[in-house]
């Protein structure tokens, strides 16, 4: 274990200082990408069938379950706020559904950014470690074989780290990316179920 | 109850803002942290990934076990190995064995390492010891030592000598100190060895690759002059 992390502390120390700024990018996006993912495991697969939902909304005896669904966190948004006028609840109504809908693409765009970004830095990594080689060309001659590798080989992992951050990146922005549209689909569908009820 | 209750209360009020986004954040921090943990754990998986995806680096000692073995194959026929290390040009091993340091500080310590001598014609020559040392040769009207030109000769073409095989198996190190005269054409002549540190080891190896090398010639008062030089080679064997 402590071995297989100095072996990785050594690569990215062989490949310069953009190795760092790479792994803080991968961080911070994984991040994101594991409270998207919390979330809407929150949101969708807890959530309750469409027509309870409708009923429990309407219905202000009827003492809401615990849980955290899509359908839960509007119902509970809305009877909090009831006003019992008809045309007041439904600004209501759609005030609520807006607030929720905000929170569905939350940090996404993020997401998306870092995943495009890693790629470029593996890039400014390739352009350094080629500098490195030239450098290394104009002093000691093209006998140095060494010497030019080195250079090579920090531009190669680079570039290799820097996908390797972006693939998994890209792939899961897009999952999350779908996971908000079905929230959203969602919600506009319990949304004008339950505007068409009420009076 | 109670507590559910008051919440109740404060949604009915119309700051509702708080009930909702409330209790929300105070669960978030675990989600945060959690989501932080988790992504460390994959950051770390994927740069574990990028070693294990380029392998082992190759080190100088395999190489070294690489040829061992093949020398022992050769062994049986008992004639052929013996003569291998004056042939070394043939078998170009794939990476060159002349340590990293030796080739990095090459071209820097080399002016230093020229060593002036004072233009004292012949006597001082003469003085140095060790039979290896061909009379100063008349190499015509242009002769300088390095330390007297205005620029020395500079490597243009430096190819490492070949480690001999037997001194790679037997673990030998060692220096050979040559002084070479670079012509005005930059091509080196009359090299010999002014000292061997384990002698008769190394010294035709470096002659081999010497005489390889190309050179810029010296250039004094504006003209392109014949140069001596002096430099050591060092003869290491693997490791970083």
């Amino acid at each position: 274990m402590m071995a297989g992390f100095q072996d990785i502390l050594s690569h990215l120390s062989a490949g310069g200082g953009i190795l760092w700024p790479l792994a803080l990018v991968c961080l911070l996006m994984w991040a994101g990408i594991f409270e998207r993912l919390f979330f809407f495991r929150r949101l969708l697969v807890k959530d309750l069938p469409p027509d309870t939902a409708v009923g429990m909304a309407l219905d202000s005896s009827r003492t809401l379950p615990c849980g955290e669904g899509l359908s839960l966190r509007l119902i509970q948004d809305f009877r909090s706020r009831r006003s019992g006028i008809c045309m007041l609840d439904r600004s209501i109504l759609r005030e609520c559904g807006l607030r929720i809908r905000r929170d569905l693409n939350r940090g996404i765009p993020q997401i998306q950014v870092l995943a495009a970004v890693s790629p470029l830095f593996g890039l400014l990594g390739t352009v350094k470690g080629m500098i490195v080689t030239f450098d290394v060309m104009a002093f000691a001659g093209t006998g140095d074989a060494r010497g030019m590798a080195a250079g090579i080989s920090e531009a190669l992992v680079t570039t290799q780290c820097g996908l390797m951050v972006a693939i998994p990146g890209i792939i899961m922005a897009m999952y999350l990316t779908r996971q908000a549209r079905r929230a959203t689909y969602r919600l506009d569908r319990l949304y004008a179920m339950l505007e068409r009820q009420l009076r | 109850m109670p507590p559910k209750a008051l919440k109740e209360k404060g949604g009915s009020a119309l700051l509702y803002p708080e009930k909702g986004s409330g209790s929300f954040f105070g669960r978030s921090v675990l989600v945060y942290v959690t989501a932080t943990g988790l992504a460390l754990l994959v950051t770390l998986g994927i740069f574990a990934m990028v070693p294990w995806m380029i392998g082992p680096p190759p080190d100088a000692s395999d190489l070294e076990r690489m040829v061992s073995v093949q020398l022992r194959d050769l062994r049986p026929p008992e004639p052929e190995p013996e003569p291998e290390p004056p042939k070394p040009p043939e078998e170009k091993p794939p990476e060159p064995d002349v340590p990293m340091e030796q080739i990095m500080q090459r071209p820097l310590p080399e002016v230093p390492q020229m060593e002036p001598i004072p233009f004292t014609p012949d006597l001082r020559l003469s003085a140095v010891p060790g039979p290896a040392i061909a009379p100063p040769p008349p190499a015509g009207p242009m002769t300088f030592e390095a330390g007297e030109v205005d620029v020395a000769p500079r490597t243009m073409v430096q190819t490492p000598p070949i480690y001999p095989f037997r001194a790679r198996r037997m673990g030998i190190e060692g220096w050979v100190r040559v002084r070479f005269l670079v012509g005005t054409d930059g091509v080196p002549r009359n090299i010999h060895v002014l000292e061997a540190d384990p002698e008769g080891v190394f010294e035709d190896a470096v002659i081999q690759a010497i005489s390889n090398w190309r050179f810029e010639a010296a250039v004094m008062e504006g003209r392109r002059v014949a140069a001596w030089v002096v430099t050591p080679i060092r003869f290491q064997l693997g490791g970083n």
